[in-house]
């Protein structure tokens, strides 16, 4: 866990899109309560003041809210969920055609390629 | 918390010096039942190591308690000792406590074990142990003290245990100071040129107590035998430059000799002062590598 | 929101003979943080800590922690793992435990003998029979039992295996208080640094950089570990 980070930008940054993965993926459910700071904060070995001023980012997302007396939950809010996994996506998608043109390959051939990759792995 | 220093103190020294107590008995041990069952040469070699073990003893119990200050109180076991929240001054007294018990122990059993020996050795039937008895009472007699030996021996243990606080103020004395801060480079030379320095001083001041202050046993003797000594507030010195300036007079067959016992009167104050001092070494001047 | 500082030094300056170890060092510290203390080492680091633990006195300038000077009751709230092995080595983790509990009233037994289970050590083993590894272990344990309001912890992870430093980063997240503060000298940056909150650069005796992780990052686009090769120019860093 504690090796997907970059070195070079904000570790809350990372957390954000981290947390932001779990919740469009739905690893953390909708509507669930979140973990701990102190709990997110051993499993992925960064500081807990770090954990805490990502979740605030995610409040301001609307992705993460929190309950006076109860705690943080995640958003029942199942667009913005969808939402947030479209922007995911789109970001991804984006980054990998990003790519694929530094690399010199047209739209057909990477677009085969895609193919063939998905075939192998049954998907 | 100071209870605790205590009881911690004991927990760490009782695993090494009385094992040195236990060297001696058992080699008394040895040598008398050697002896019992006629092993001649054995018991006498045991007899010698008893001897040897019961006058090195005292000299090893110190130098464990000493070793034991340096390393509890400046080796790596600083970090533990120095860092705990206990008032710095009861780290001293404690230690001193505890090495007082040590040390006065290992003489009881230096002197119960030669004791011991030599009435074992010597008096093979208890008639001759009723005659030793009778000889050492007549010799008090003589001494002029057969009626006091509750005071005598309560004199002598109080005249060891001061021995036994002043040679361990002394070294905590010099162990601490020698650590400070301000001597920080010097590492474990740093003790041991306080300790000279601390032993040069102490040797002036009390030679100069003895002769300065005006406190002294006068002696008289007649022909040669002792005949009084009383209190006398005359300075040692000034007695000794009557005499030299009136060495062509004598009074007939009188002897008169002061002994300046202002060291004695000094020493509480001189060890109160080091203990002092030490205490507050250990509050300001504590540097630990 | 500014909270107070529960360590404060102003101007400290302090020589050992005439080698100055540390020069006019002034820092505000507050609780609720992780701090990282890094530095090239011989460059004061160990003897900052061992100032704020009470250990190294004749210095000048200030040390307040929570307040006071360091002494008898900063002593009392103040948590400090050195480098070396301090036990003696007759005792036992058992016994260490008894020595705790007897000075510290903020030591939690039971807690220390779970992390004990944890790291697999014998409560009934020596000191002197445990690898240097072990022995480190035990020490942690120690300084991590207590609910200290600062821990001083000098180089925590130094002779101990990659598994284990991950349990010791582990165990410092889970000791972590608002209340507390933690302060963690290291020369392995790069394992640790998203532990920290802010992180202090020690350059022989002077205060070179006090940052936070994240704002170091977002200014230098660097890494913390990168920047300190940077500042300190040397191609190791280990």
């Amino acid at each position: 866990m504690e090796d997907c980070f970059d070195s070079n930008t904000p570790i809350y940054l990372q957390l954000v899109k981290l947390f932001t993965i779990r919740i469009a993926g739905g690893a953390w459910g909708a509507g669930e309560r979140v973990m701990s700071v102190r709990d997110l904060a051993v499993e992925f070995k960064v500081n807990p003041n770090t954990v805490q001023r990502a979740l605030s980012e995610l409040e301001r997302d609307s992705l993460v809210y929190t309950e006076r007396t109860s705690g943080r939950f995640i958003t029942g809010d199942v667009n913005r969920i969808r939402e947030a996994r479209k922007n995911l996506i789109d970001q991804e998608v984006a980054a990998f055609v990003r790519q694929m043109k530094q690399l010199g390959f047209e739209r057909d051939q990477w677009m085969a390629m895609v193919e063939e990759s998905l075939k192998k792995e049954n998907v | 918390m100071f209870g605790k220093l205590v009881k911690h103190e004991f927990r760490a020294t009782a695993r090494i010096i009385p094992f040195v107590f236990l060297v001696t008995i058992f080699l008394a041990l040895v040598h008398v039942l050697t002896g019992r069952l006629n092993l001649g040469a054995l018991s006498k070699i045991s007899l010698v190591l008893t001897v040897l073990m019961c006058f090195a003893q005292i000299p090893i119990t110190f130098a464990l308690l000493i070793w034991r200050y340096y390393k509890n109180m400046y080796s790596n076991e600083a970090y533990l000792t120095q860092t705990l929240p206990v008032p710095p001054s009861q780290l001293l007294w404690s230690k001193l406590l505890v090495g007082y018990v040590w040390a006065a122990a290992s003489y009881l059993v230096a002197a119960a074990v030669g004791f011991g020996v030599a009435a074992a050795d010597l008096f093979k039937t208890s008639a001759e142990f009723r005659d030793f008895r009778g000889e050492f009472h007549q010799l008090l007699t003589f001494v002029g003290l057969e009626d006091h030996q509750a005071v005598m021996i309560f004199i002598l243990l109080v005249l060891f245990s001061i021995s036994i606080v002043t040679l361990l103020a002394e070294a905590y004395f010099a162990i601490t100071v020698g650590s400070s801060s301000k001597m920080h480079g010097l590492g474990i030379g740093g003790p041991i040129l306080v300790f000279f320095a601390e032993y040069v001083v102490l040797q002036v001041v009390n030679t100069a107590a003895v002769l300065f202050i005006p406190l002294g046993l006068q002696i008289m003797s007649k022909n040669g035998e002792l005949s009084q000594f009383k209190l006398v507030s005359q300075t040692m010195f000034s007695q000794v430059m009557d005499s030299l300036n009136n060495s062509g007079t004598r009074n007939a067959g009188m002897d008169t000799g002061i002994i300046g016992i202002g060291s004695m009167i000094l020493l509480p104050f001189i060890l109160a002062a080091m203990l002092i001092i030490t205490s507050r070494f250990i509050a300001r001047h504590t540097s630990i590598k | 929101m500014s909270e107070m500082s529960i360590i404060e030094i102003h101007n400290l300056d302090k020589k050992f003979g005439t080698n100055t170890v540390l020069s006019d060092l002034s820092l505000n510290l507050e609780a609720g943080k992780i701090i990282g203390l890094l530095g090239p080492n011989g460059c004061g680091k160990s003897t900052l800590l061992k100032i704020m633990a009470g250990l190294t006195s004749d210095y000048k300038g200030a040390v307040l922690i929570d307040g006071k000077n360091p002494g008898q009751d900063t002593k009392a709230i103040t948590s400090y793992l050195p480098e070396m092995t301090y036990l003696s080595g007759w005792m036992r983790p058992k016994d260490a435990f008894d020595y705790f509990a007897d000075f510290y009233p903020d030591f939690d037994r039971v807690k220390a003998q779970e992390m004990l289970r944890q790291f697999r050590l014998d409560e009934k083993q020596p000191i002197k029979n445990m690898s240097k590894g072990m022995q480190e272990k035990v020490q942690l344990i120690l300084v991590m039992a207590r609910k200290a309001k600062i821990y001083l912890l000098d180089e925590p992870m130094g002779g101990v295996d990659p598994a284990s430093r991950s349990a010791i980063l582990d165990v410092t997240l889970k000791q972590y208080q608002e209340d507390s503060i933690m302060i963690f000298a290291t020369h392995l940056i790069a394992d640790v640094e998203k532990i920290f909150d802010s992180v202090i650069f020690l350059g022989y005796g002077e205060l070179k950089l006090f940052e936070e992780v994240d704002q170091i990052r977002e200014k230098y686009g660097k890494s913390v570990d990168e920047l300190f090769r940077e500042v300190f120019a040397c191609s190791v860093s280990l």
